[in-house]
């Protein structure tokens, strides 16, 4: 596991569902890290205002910015 | 020249209307200063009253800073002082507008609210005008459900700090623009008829007119002219009456935790307090055991507060129970003990105890309730759900009488609209106008306050209320608390109709089945809690202590999880994770409170007979996804257990045919074929049980929309799915007891592994699944068609039972295309029938000869990973003589249901108390008497003769009189108070 993907799983994940959203992590590649917005996340109108939280806390725990790729899966719908 | 569609741009007056009120309402500030010196701190709650905090200390806070994070708490800061031009002023206050939920403090006392539905609260004086503020933030995020649209732009996790400002208002134009909100809403509601509304448009219109927006004149003509022409004009009458109580839903969990109901409900007490202040006339109606008591845990000096105004009047503890609980699935003793905790509660702190049952939001109510009703001192239903969710039908009443099951009748109260209102005219008119019952006499209720996460009554209502009555179109308007409401309008002199049966939702039908691990394990516990408190109180006679206090948290603690967004499985993920700890807390416990040793006893009030399934780590057999061994031998009621020898003959003869595998157990013949299910089962006598598919496994595509976890949509038949057989059916172990055959069934997600179980000289076969669950958005549904033709299908309620209809005849049994059900659904013609017992399950589909038991959905919202895992559970097909009572179906599902416990006690001797079950022996909530709690669960009267003379009790163990002779009609509850000397002398010799 990542350093990314450890604070994406352990740290973003429990806070993000218990608001009834839910972001996943989908791999990464260099600097860009790649997220799913699904639920709640996936139709909300100030998701990038979390997904600017969530780059903040990835610098702020391994040191280095992720550029952040997002995915929205369609309300109501699992792949 | 093709035709050309004009669309209108231009305004209409309507608009302009319109578009001046929300000038007015942004004219409604008039001074202001923004405070610049907060801090932020922010963290997330992580128990009631506990914080992980993220930043190690505050930062500053500007206007324009994102703060709040997700499921995030904020710990805001500021000490300012009122600016010299606010000095002097009548009122000033705070201004912070946010989409959160924020408790305030002011100079160290609580003193408001602000939350999406208000964005200012009333500061008190402060000496040298110095304010210091301490405001505790929740994020609000129920995502659906934004009722005030000043808050939905600035909803998110993560909001943009909109400052914080000392205010005062412009008395002037707030007084007009509450006035011009209310008739815009008559204009806008379309409730009103033609007339009336065309009076209204053209006079809003002209006192809108009358002021000057820029200068901010005009504004006292303006009320003065709609206090002329409107207000005042007495051509236009209403009928009718409509009583107004106010009250704010909460849910305990749902799109948030349990821990963060505590702040909601003290953020709701605190505004609905401060309201009382300012406005006399206000009583609220504040509901659920729990709540009050986190509130006075956690905040005492607000409970003291709430106190005084209860002694006042002015504050209303409503609704008997613990929580707002479903009212479906849990057990008539878990139904019973949220009145007993409730009311106990109730009238230890606040001097009484209720007499109405408050259960705006539940999805529907089991016809055992009105008895349990009754017992425990309430006279008074009250619930909007079945006249404003109902899918189908229209529900026909709103003021009538309930008749339960056992004949117990209160009085219901089904207000025709939601519960959430702002008390505006089209509110009230539409509520009057869906009133079904305006003959009666009684007027409609009206509830009025923001709810689910609370909020409650807001100024802005109060200054609608204050106006209502000046409205001529409008009914009678009577501001009133549900009590009152309640005892003034259901009096005996009303003819009231009466409501047979349960009270069932025609919606939210997947909320029997979603979270399946949440109904196995209340299932469970709700019987392990009965075994492990008739254990304790058997040791207390016998000289041990009484773990009174353990017992009550374990009882608590499963009681709160049966509010009605828990149990039923209507929340996110967090919800459920914390569900399944208390679960597994109560298992623990119970099982310290049993202690580990002993001989197996079996707890069950009548002696078992055949298998009783015995849980040991060790043991042979994988039941249901847990460990031990069937016993059989000697079982008597109330005692430890003498096992019979293993037998080691022969007992089963299997022969392969093309059909399948025909299984002769000597009692049945049984022809399975390679997937599990069975295409024929004969009796002895070779009565043939099937006819068509029986206990095949089916999927069906289920996805109905917005909400998921609630619903089942009537078509979900439509698209099936297709299952394949991975492994046939094979012979997995044999004895000379049990016979095991296995097969597993799979999608390309998920695999069922079915175990089927034969029985040494039984009638029954039981279906042990262990599933491994991956799919999306998909019912699985176990079905039998029986060979029996029957109008209706009897279905377990947990104490009693209730017919349901196979036809399809009308809307109403179209509607019940799926049923709430618990351990057991017969169907049955004269001479036989079949039963299917679970052990967790309560979804049930019946039509013609098919029961089709709900096993597990597969939903998305609220929570994506719903269900999805590993499961155990399983049924029992039964092939029977005569009907569901004659052949002990209930006591079956009983033993099916309860395993054997261990205990060292000796044998009680417990007389035989024929179709009275023992739900309860306990120790009395005061300490000093033994409770014995029987329920009727076959439809029959009769008598009990008792060696002594017994208190009668009430459910809430008020006395009702004394007897040696209980006497019981069909499925009635008697509960009866012995000395610990009477029971040891009675039940132990």
């Amino acid at each position: 596991m990542t350093r990314w993907e450890e604070y994406l799983r352990e740290r973003v994940a429990p806070r993000v569902r218990a608001d009834g959203g839910w972001l996943d992590y989908d791999g990464e590649e260099g600097r860009t890290l790649r997220l799913t917005a699904k639920g709640e996340c996936a139709r909300c109108a100030a998701l990038d205002r979390c997904l600017k939280w969530v780059a903040d806390g990835a610098e702020k725990r391994t040191g280095v910015r992720p550029e952040l790729s997002v995915t929205r899966e369609p309300f109501l719908w699992r792949k | 020249m093709a035709h050309v569609k004009v669309i209108r741009r231009s305004m209409l007056p309507d608009e302009w209307t319109a578009v001046r009120v929300r000038w007015l309402r942004a004219m409604m500030i008039g001074r202001s200063a923004e405070i610049t010196s907060w801090t932020v701190q922010e963290g997330r709650q992580t128990g009631d009253d506990t914080y992980e905090m993220d930043d190690e200390a505050p930062r500053p806070l500007r206007r324009g800073d994102e703060y709040f994070t997700p499921d995030g708490t904020a710990f805001l800061r500021a000490e300012a002082v009122l600016p010299p031009e606010f000095r002097g002023e009548k009122e000033v206050r705070l201004r912070l507008a946010t989409a959160a939920e924020m408790l305030v403090r002011v100079n160290g006392r609580l003193t408001g609210g602000i939350d999406p539905n208000r964005d200012t609260l009333v500061l008190p004086p402060a000496e040298d005008g110095r304010y210091l503020f301490e405001i505790e933030g929740y994020n609000r995020s129920k995502p659906d459900d934004d009722r005030n649209e000043d808050a939905i732009r600035l909803k998110g996790c993560r909001q943009v700090f909109q400052g914080g400002f000392f205010v005062t208002l412009n008395e002037d134009a707030a007084e007009l623009y509450w006035d011009a909100n209310l008739f815009l809403n008559i204009l806008r509601g379309g409730a009103f008829d033609e007339d009336y509304t065309a009076l209204v448009s053209d006079r809003l219109y002209h006192a809108l007119s009358l002021v000057d927006y820029e200068s901010r004149t005009g504004l006292k003509e303006a009320r003065e002219y709609l206090r002329r022409e409107l207000y005042e004009n007495r051509r236009y009458r209403g009928a009718g009456g409509v009583a107004l109580v106010a009250h704010s839903h909460l849910d305990i969990a749902y799109y948030w935790r349990r821990h963060h109901a505590v702040q909601k409900n003290a953020r709701t007490c605190l505004i609905q307090l401060e309201l009382m202040d300012r406005y006399p006339a206000l009583r609220y109606t504040h509901t659920q055991a729990y709540l009050f008591e986190t509130l006075e845990k956690y905040y005492p000096e607000l409970f003291e507060r709430v106190r005084e105004k209860v002694k006042t009047g002015q504050f209303e503890p409503a609704g008997g129970m613990y929580v707002e609980s479903d009212c479906n699935l849990p057990g008539a003793e878990s139904l019973i003990r949220q009145f007993l905790y409730g009311q106990l509660y109730f009238r230890s702190r606040f001097g009484r105890a209720c007499t109405n049952c408050w259960l705006p939001d539940v999805f529907g109510n089991s016809a055992v309730l009105p008895q349990i009703l009754k017992k425990s001192g309430i006279e008074y239903f009250v619930s909007n759900k079945m006249s404003t969710w109902n899918d189908t039908n229209r529900f026909p009443h709103n003021s009538f009488l309930w008749r339960g099951l056992d004949g117990s009748e209160v009085y219901a109260c089904v207000p025709p609209t939601h519960f959430i209102t702002a008390a505006l005219p089209t509110e009230i008119m539409e509520n009057w106008n869906a009133y079904q019952d305006k003959d009666s006499g009684i007027d409609t209720l009206c509830m009025y306050g923001y709810g689910d996460g609370g909020s409650g009554v807001t100024e802005e209502m109060m200054k609608t209320v204050e106006r209502l009555g000046r409205v001529s179109a409008l009914p009678e308007i009577r501001v009133t608390g549900g009590e009152e409401y309640l005892k003034q309008s259901f009096t005996p002199d009303k003819k009231l109709a009466v409501w047979d049966g349960e009270l069932y939702l025609e919606m939210h039908r997947g909320t029997f089945t979603t979270k399946a691990d949440l109904k196995k394990n209340n299932r469970r516990l709700e019987l392990l809690l009965r075994d492990a408190e008739l254990i304790s109180a058997l040791r207390w006679l016998r000289g041990s202590e009484y773990p009174a206090r353990e017992l009550r948290a374990a009882w608590k603690t499963l009681l709160i999880n049966q509010f009605h967004d828990i149990l039923p499985g209507s929340h996110i993920r967090p919800v459920y994770e914390d569900a399944m700890a208390d679960y597994a807390k109560i298992g623990a416990d119970c099982a310290a409170l049993l202690g580990p040793g002993g001989a197996p006893w079996n707890t069950l009030p009548f002696a078992r007979e055949g298998f009783a399934f015995l849980p040991d780590p060790a043991g042979e057999e994988l039941h249901c996804g847990e460990r031990g061994s069937f016993l059989r031998g000697e079982m008597p009621a109330l005692s430890p257990v003498r096992p019979a020898p293993a037998r080691t003959d022969a007992w089963l003869r299997t022969e392969k045919t093309q059909a399948g595998l025909l299984v002769d157990t000597g009692c049945l013949r049984v022809l399975v074929t390679e997937d599990g299910s069975f295409a024929s089962v004969k009796d002895a006598g070779g009565r043939e049980y099937v006819r068509g598919a029986f206990n095949v496994l089916r999927l069906f595509r289920d996805v109905p929309g917005n909400y998921d976890a609630w619903d089942i949509l009537p078509t979900y038949r439509e698209t099936e799915l297709p299952l394949t057989v991975r492994a046939p059916l094979r012979p997995e172990k044999a004895d000379g007891e049990t016979a095991v055959f296995l097969c597993e069934l799979a999608t390309e997600k998920s695999v069922f592994t079915r175990r089927i179980r034969f029985f040494r000289g039984q009638r029954f076969v039981e279906t042990d699944y262990t599933v491994s669950w991956r799919e999306d958005h998909v019912l699985a549904k176990a079905e039998f068609e029986c060979n029996v033709r029957a109008p209706y299908a009897l279905c377990d309620l947990g104490a009693g039972f209730l017919p349901r209809e196979t036809n399809r005849n009308t809307g109403w049994q179209q509607a019940r295309f799926e049923v709430c059900h618990h351990k057991w659904v017969d169907l049955s013609e004269t001479g036989g029938g079949v039963a299917v017992v679970n052990n967790g399950r309560y979804g049930v589909g019946i039509q013609d000869n098919r029961l089709s038991l709900s096993l597990l959905r597969a939903t998305c919202r609220p929570d994506l990973l719903s269900d999805r895992g590993e499961h155990t559970f399983g049924y029992l097909t039964v092939f029977h003589d005569g009907g569901a009572v004659e052949a002990g179906i209930n006591r079956l599902a009983l033993e099916y249901n309860t395993p054997l416990r261990r205990c060292e006690l000796p044998a009680v001797r417990w007389p035989d108390t024929g179709s009275l079950f023992l739900q309860s022996l306990k120790q009395s909530e005061d300490g000093r008497s033994v409770i014995l709690r029987l329920t009727e669960q076959d439809g029959r009267r009769g008598e009990l003769k008792l060696p002594f003379p017994a208190r009668l009790l009430t459910l809430t163990e008020d006395e009702a009189g004394e007897t040696d002779t209980l006497a019981y009609g069909p499925f009635e509850i008697v509960t009866a108070a012995l000395t610990p000397e009477q029971a040891r002398a009675w039940l132990f010799g």
